[in-house]
């Protein structure tokens, strides 16, 4: 293996590695979303297909199959057919510059657990593409040729944009005190020596403002109201059937595993754990063991989605952007200075 | 020569964008034709070693700016319309597109055209922009944000007596 070809086949192994793992999450996120809320409420949740209901993602995965794609009349055809990959197709490419693990080390050869290991412009990366997933949306609601897929086209850009500023400053904030826009560098800022915690502790306001703002960015309840179904029906895809609306589907799940990681990297230290180091287990086992801590914090901010979801009601419209406007954004400037002011006359501590 | 295949189909991307956005006559085609040419110039702007720049260029421009742009004309109801002739809007319109042209020709014959000269690691970084941004460029910058201002107070009061 030598020239491009040392690149590129690890590059795919890695793709295919995060492809499948991002997609069976999704899969079992949504069997874990009816699971849990079942379990709040006191049923018993999909139990039909395979043990537990183990196997109603693939059922449901079957019947969206077969299911007939219908095009509105009024529907503007292109960009119809066109919306829902523009919604699926940025929560899969974000994976690109998460680091998912410390290093693997298999024949001699280290290998990065990240699909672009060199890429120190992580954050801006994931920011500029989680800013296009709106066109989705926008695009989708729009082409539909109906007013409540207008209405919810409408609803889920404005919040996006508006929710979108909280989770700039917040990350800025992080940036300005680590000085770096590298998830792994920040991820090793949090742990490994005297004093170094996890973000969510110091940076206590900024986790606050960011992870408000994640669950309007990610549409879901208590901000869902772009699909709000008492008012607007399904929202920006109330026409779409079949495969087409498995995509928005699993464009929100997919978003969510995104969020989740994010919020992981940032604010709780990545993949590592208090008072464990990797070194212990060997250059292989302590890499695939790093995977394994990365994924599980990942589901347990899941778990936190899907409780939140079964437990808030949906806010009013105005409620929203007033939470969004005057509270969220102020705070997340009053966080920013007082970041600033705190490294300009003490420095790093 | 992987370089120049890139290059060739992001320009070729730019340059469709921009003449869907100039020529198609359905507003949101016109609009999502810019926003994959401002996207294609932030890949070029990578491809120019500042990614940086390049990754900006999508979030204020494909990602705000293009997303506002859509929205307003969705909530307005897009049409379909010709192009409007004869105005003294659309003359002046011309005869500003004709001197911005000179001006790219000019540029284009003055500059050298060649391989692309080595730059070292710093060059393009944030530290670099971040630098050039508050000292050697403060009053561009400066004077800048006081026209976006001026744009935002200008908004305000524009809907302010609609309003009343």
């Amino acid at each position: 293996m030598t020239g491009i070809w040392a690149i590129v086949i690890p590059a795919f192994v890695k793709i295919l590695v995060i492809i499948a793992v991002v997609m069976t999450g999704v899969a079992y996120t949504t069997l874990a979303e009816r699971k849990v809320s079942a379990w709040m409420q006191d049923r018993k949740g999909p139990n039909r297909a395979g043990p537990f209901g183990l196997l109603q993602p693939v059922a449901d995965g079957i019947k969206f199959f077969f299911k007939e794609d219908i095009t509105p009349k009024e529907a503007y055809r292109p960009i119809y057919l066109l919306a829902p990959l523009l919604t699926l197709f940025p929560a899969l490419i974000t994976f690109a510059v998460i680091p998912f693990g410390t290093s693997v080390t298999v024949a001699g050869q280290t290998y990065p657990l990240a699909i672009a290991p060199g890429m120190n412009l992580g954050i801006v990366y994931l920011l500029a593409i989680s800013s296009m997933s709106v066109y989705g949306i926008l695009l989708a609601g729009w082409s539909s040729g109906s007013k409540y897929s207008l209405m919810g086209a409408l609803r889920g850009a404005s919040q996006v944009i508006s929710y979108e500023l909280g989770i700039g400053l917040a990350v800025l904030s992080i940036v300005l005190w680590t000085g770096t826009f590298d998830f792994n560098a920040i991820v090793a800022d949090q742990t490994g020596g005297w004093g170094k915690v996890w973000f969510f502790i110091p940076h206590f306001l900024a986790f606050v403002v960011f992870t408000v703002s994640i669950f309007a960015e990610t549409n879901r309840l208590p901000f869902d109201l772009p699909e709000g179904e008492s008012e607007i029906v399904g929202g920006y895809h109330t026409e779409y059937s079949g495969l087409r609306f498995a995509m928005f589907f699993m464009g929100e799940y997919a978003n969510m595993i995104t969020a989740s990681a994010f919020v992981v990297l940032l604010f709780f230290g990545g993949w590592n754990l208090p008072f464990v180091r990797y070194e212990w287990f060997g250059p292989l086992w302590g890499g695939l063991l790093s995977m394994v801590v990365f994924f599980s914090k990942i589901a347990v901010c899941l778990f936190i989605f899907i409780w939140v979801r079964w437990t808030l009601p949906r806010f009013r419209y105005d409620q929203l952007m007033t939470l969004g406007w005057r509270r969220l954004f102020p705070l997340a400037v009053l966080n920013f200075v007082l970041v600033a002011t705190w490294l300009l006359l003490r420095g790093r501590p | 020569m992987t370089f120049a295949v890139v290059f060739f189909a992001v320009a070729f991307l730019a340059f469709i964008g921009a003449l869907t956005l100039v020529f198609h006559r359905h507003p949101v085609i016109a609009v999502l034709g810019m926003a994959a040419a401002t996207v294609s110039i932030g890949v070029l702007y990578v491809m120019l070693h500042v990614p940086f720049l390049g990754l900006f260029q999508m979030i204020v421009y494909a990602g705000a700016v293009m997303v506002i742009a859509l929205y307003v004309i969705m909530a307005l109801g897009p049409e379909e319309s010709g192009p409007q002739v004869g105005t003294v809007q659309t003359v002046l319109t011309y005869l500003a597109s004709l001197l911005f042209l000179l001006h790219l020709y000019r540029v284009l014959i003055k500059s050298e055209i060649g391989p692309m000269p080595a730059v070292d690691e710093a060059f393009g970084s944030i530290q670099a922009f971040g630098g050039a941004l508050v000292s050697r460029y403060a009053v561009p910058f400066e004077l800048a944000s006081l026209l976006l201002l001026g744009a935002m107070v200008g908004a305000v009061v524009l809907s302010r007596r609609q309003w009343q």
